[in-house]
């Protein structure tokens, strides 16, 4: 059989950690955990407007990982395929919860934390983003805090890109309005 | 760039916000912001969504996901490698953790067996092209999972689909495509040609006798066949629909849109995406989006109707989605136009027999039907495939009804010409015939031609999904139904001695409670007790079976000697469950999912079936066939109860009100009905059909997947550690 001696790597390199990943190492997937889980649950907060569909959407990447990083052809960064795959993961959830027109949970009724003395307008703003429509929502999030270009977005929509910045653009707008009117 | 008059629009704000716009742009918004408040807004929002911390990742998270993995769960994750046109490439340090993973993978099934999860038999499979067109070359690359990372050869197996092939997958539709040869890197590859005819494709992989089958997890492969500007053939979709009919539902609704984007302008495409819609989503979905299809109907209609020549597939497809969107008086002038301008197309012939019959399908006037019955089969041309087998379905039904022996004769022989699953076909005439006395010989001998075929098992008839091991089983186990329906045959005929030999050929075949019970009822008949009592043991160890036993052997067993009788039935249950568990292969679900009571609570998985041999079964109430099955279930649930087997149906949906509704006006509240509240069960036994079974032991561990329901009590039984 054509196969490499399975070794325990020296040091917590990124490519020795993939490595370790893919054969399921309990340790090699904490450490990736430790690594990544946060900015994942953030976005994918920011895209479901619910802490605890966002903490599924993160056991769901984190269980699946040691399977899906043998995709991961180590071009390009890593980090950068894992949000990718994050936040695909997160809007096939956002499709399937569509589908079940599932109504919306009420404004922080899932685990948003409540503000501090400090953090009262962008909590506010928190709150004003969940009840932007999901369409518009993934959008905004995703060109905004996670940085991809709208050829990009367009692709994991399966929108165009002009579409993509329609759609950021009206975002904005609905945003700011409910915001307004809001606080 | 100026902004002073217009206002920037949303990516110049972001760009602005962000500091990612060069000193000129940079100045020139800050220039407009200063006199406007509403993009001042827009900016200080960009600036607080970035910044903000508020999302802290709860705890325990982590400790979740390492004991979902510990449990076998695996989740497969939306990775887009499909826009590679290169197909599969690894790199050398994957390839390295993948056949690292492969030995710990394949050494921890050699150390736990019985421990065995879907993810260690998938590996990944491309072809080069991905998008090839119909008679291409294709090069298949496979990087195998542990389980069939130790062969040097493995077997692609392929359902290879034309144009006018038929919906679901019966029959003698699998072939062998090509031997997959480990190359350079420890990938697997084969170059083979698609014919010309062909335009889709399923695959699996297997090893070469057969006995580690990879389906992907029971999705399989898939190939549609382009055309030269790229885009997938209509006939491709539409085939690929029709194979994944009652094996994953969701995705033939995927595909029937992607039908509609590909060609919006062809009515077939929507009518069978409205059909799916409705099969799919459930009827408050489907009529919801009823408006829209009637709109689209009706500008079709105009554009349409008035055109003097259209092909068959755009009438044939107005027809369709007429009778769909529910336009009887348009559908009406489709039927007619059909008929008119493609007099001998099978539908139109098709359709002609049905007016023969009442709205009950009873044929009115038997002097009529077979004439006219006869002259439309002659019509039928040769590559009528699925409109065929129901015409001469229809006449036979037709023969069966009327008891005219010439007519049974003719459309029998028709019937079994044209069907595709030609055991089924013979033994449907067989025990047809063999009802009439001038045609019992006829019958007995289509029953031992269907015996012969199920006895040779070909590979064509065994499923993408199934080990040969497992189709040989399931071939054994039709085999064993028929043999039972030629000895009863036998009987009818008067030659007791050629049916009780033939049930005892059946006996050999496998554990089969109805047939030792006809074995018993036949030696008392004849009088010998000692033969039936022994039968009747065999009778008795399927707790469920001994429930149902008919006066005259309850009779002959409370004459039986008390300790005899107890060993006998003692023997005849060790002797069943070596039986019935041979050649099974238990492996976990991959997760622990939750699925929702009808009070709306969450239930675990390990609470719901750990300790106890479980029954589940995934059903919809979107599906006739899951739904003609719900009141045996109901029937069953006490009965497994009562030898402590729990029965956990699970709906495809979550639980609700109308879901409750639907229930109570079938008099099935006492059903243990759960919802799938996330399609977590799904996944979790990679079940994309319904109605399925699975027989669960008490370790959780799935002993037997994609039952029948028929055979689900005996499975059960033979996994009770201590029967009652």
């Amino acid at each position: 059989m054509d196969a490499s001696p399975l070794t325990v790597p020296p040091g917590p390199s990124e490519s020795d950690l993939i490595r370790d990943v893919a054969t399921g190492s309990a340790t090699a997937i904490a450490a990736m955990y430790r690594r990544h889980a946060a900015g994942i649950f953030r976005v994918a907060s920011r895209l479901l407007g619910s802490a605890s569909d966002a903490e599924d959407v993160v056991q769901d990447v984190f269980v699946g990982l040691p399977e899906a990083i043998r995709k991961f052809d180590g071009r390009g960064s890593f980090e950068g395929w894992l949000r990718r795959v994050a936040a695909r993961t997160t809007l096939m959830r956002m499709r399937r919860e569509r589908q079940r027109r599932q109504v919306a949970l009420e404004p922080n009724a899932d685990g948003v934390p409540a503000p501090g003395a400090d953090n009262i307008a962008r909590w506010d703003l928190e709150r004003a983003l969940r009840a932007v429509p999901a369409r518009l929502r993934a959008v905004l999030v995703l060109r905004q805090l996670e940085g991809y270009s709208h050829r990009e977005i367009g692709t994991m929509l399966g929108i165009s890109s002009g579409a993509s910045r329609v759609r950021f653009s009206r975002a904005l707008q609905m945003l700011r309005r409910i915001w307004r009117t809001t606080t | 760039m100026k902004w002073l008059r217009l206002h920037p629009n949303a990516d110049a704000l972001s760009g602005y916000a962000n500091r990612t716009l060069d000193d000129g742009d940079q100045r020139s918004v800050a220039e407009h912001l200063a006199s406007c408040e509403s993009c001042r807004d827009g900016v200080m929002i960009l600036r607080t969504l970035m910044g903000s911390e508020s999302y802290a990742l709860p705890p325990r998270v982590l400790d979740k996901v390492l004991e979902a993995r510990a449990t076998g769960r695996r989740v497969i994750l939306p990775v887009d490698d499909s826009a590679d046109p290169r197909g599969l490439r690894l790199s050398l340090w994957t390839r390295s953790a993948i056949a690292a993973g492969s030995i710990a993978a394949a050494l921890l099934f050699l150390l736990q067996p019985n421990q065995v999860t879907a993810g260690e038999r998938t590996g990944l499979l491309r072809f080069d092209p991905p998008r090839p067109r119909v008679g291409a070359t294709l090069t298949a690359t496979y990087a195998p999972g542990a389980l069939l990372n130790r062969y040097d050869s493995l077997t692609l197996r392929a359902r290879l689909r034309r144009p006018t092939d038929p919906q679901y997958n019966w029959g003698p539709l699998q072939e062998v495509v090509a031997v997959l040869h480990r190359g350079a890197g420890g990938a697997f590859r084969a170059t083979f040609h698609l014919p010309d005819s062909v335009v889709f494709a399923a695959f699996a992989v297997e090893s070469p006798a057969g006995d580690i089958v990879d389906d992907n997890g029971g999705r399989l492969w898939e190939v549609v066949a382009y055309d030269q500007s790229g885009k997938p053939l209509f006939d491709g979709l539409a085939q690929k629909i029709g194979d994944l009919m009652g094996r994953n539902w969701e995705q033939t609704l995927i595909t029937a849109r992607q039908l509609t984007r590909s060609y919006p302008d062809e009515p077939e495409g929507w009518s069978l995406l409205v059909a799916h819609e409705r099969w799919v989503l459930g009827d408050s979905t489907a009529d919801a989006l009823l408006p829209s299809h009637r709109r689209r109907f009706a500008s079709f209609h105009n554009a349409f109707a008035e055109q003097g020549s259209l092909p068959l597939r755009t009438v044939a497809g107005m027809e369709d989605y007429a009778i769909q969107v529910d336009d009887h008086a348009s559908a009406r002038y489709w039927i007619d136009r059909r008929a008119r301008d493609f007099p001998r197309d099978p539908d139109v012939l098709f359709r002609q027999e049905n007016r023969l019959r009442n709205d009950s399908g009873w044929v009115v006037n038997p002097h009529r039907y077979f004439p006219i019955a006869d002259s439309l089969w002659a019509r039928m041309p040769p590559d009528a495939g699925e409109t065929a087998i129901q015409l001469a379905n229809n006449g036979l039904a037709a023969a069966l009804q009327t008891g005219d022996t010439n007519a049974l004769r003719v459309w029998s022989r028709r019937y079994e010409q044209v069907d595709r699953d030609k055991e089924l076909a013979a033994r449907y005439v067989g025990t047809s015939l063999a009802g009439f006395a001038p045609l019992r010989a006829e019958g007995l001998d289509a029953l031992r031609r269907a015996i012969r075929l199920l006895s040779d098992a070909p590979d064509a008839y065994r499923p993408l999904g199934t080990t040969a091991h497992a189709h040989r089983a399931a071939s054994a186990a039709l085999e064993q139904r028929v043999l039972s329906d030629l000895a009863h045959a036998l009987l009818l005929a008067g030659d007791t001695a050629a049916a009780l030999d033939t049930l005892r050929v059946a006996a050999k075949k496998g554990w089969n409670s109805a047939v030792f019970r006809s074995i018993a009822e036949m030696w008392l008949a004849n009088g010998d007790t000692v033969q039936a009592v022994q039968n009747l043991a065999r009778v008795t160890a399927d707790p469920i079976a001994a429930t149902e036993l008919p006066d005259s052997l309850r009779a002959l067993e409370q004459r039986a000697p008390a300790g005899a009788w107890s060993q006998r039935v003692n023997a005849a249950r060790s002797e069943m469950r070596t039986a019935v568990l041979a050649g099974t292969d238990p492996y976990l679900p991959a997760g622990a999912p939750r699925v929702q009571a009808q009070d709306g609570t969450l239930r675990s998985w390990a609470d719901l079936t750990r300790g106890h041999v479980t029954v589940v079964a995934f059903w919809s109430r979107n599906c006739g066939y899951a739904v003609r099955d719900l009141p045996e279930l109901a029937r069953l649930t006490d009965r497994l109860r009562s030898i402590g087997v729990s029965l956990v149906t699970i709906a495809d949906e979550p639980a609700s009100d109308s879901l409750r509704a639907f229930l109570r006006g079938k008099h099935l509240q006492g059903l243990p009905a759960y919802g799938d509240v996330r399609g977590d069960a799904r996944r979790a036994f990679a079940n994309f059909a319904t109605p399925q079974y699975y027989v669960l032991d008490p370790a959780g561990r799935v002993v037997f997947a994609r039952s029948q329901l028929a055979d689900v009590p005996l499975q059960a039984a033979a996994l009770l550690p201590e029967l009652p």
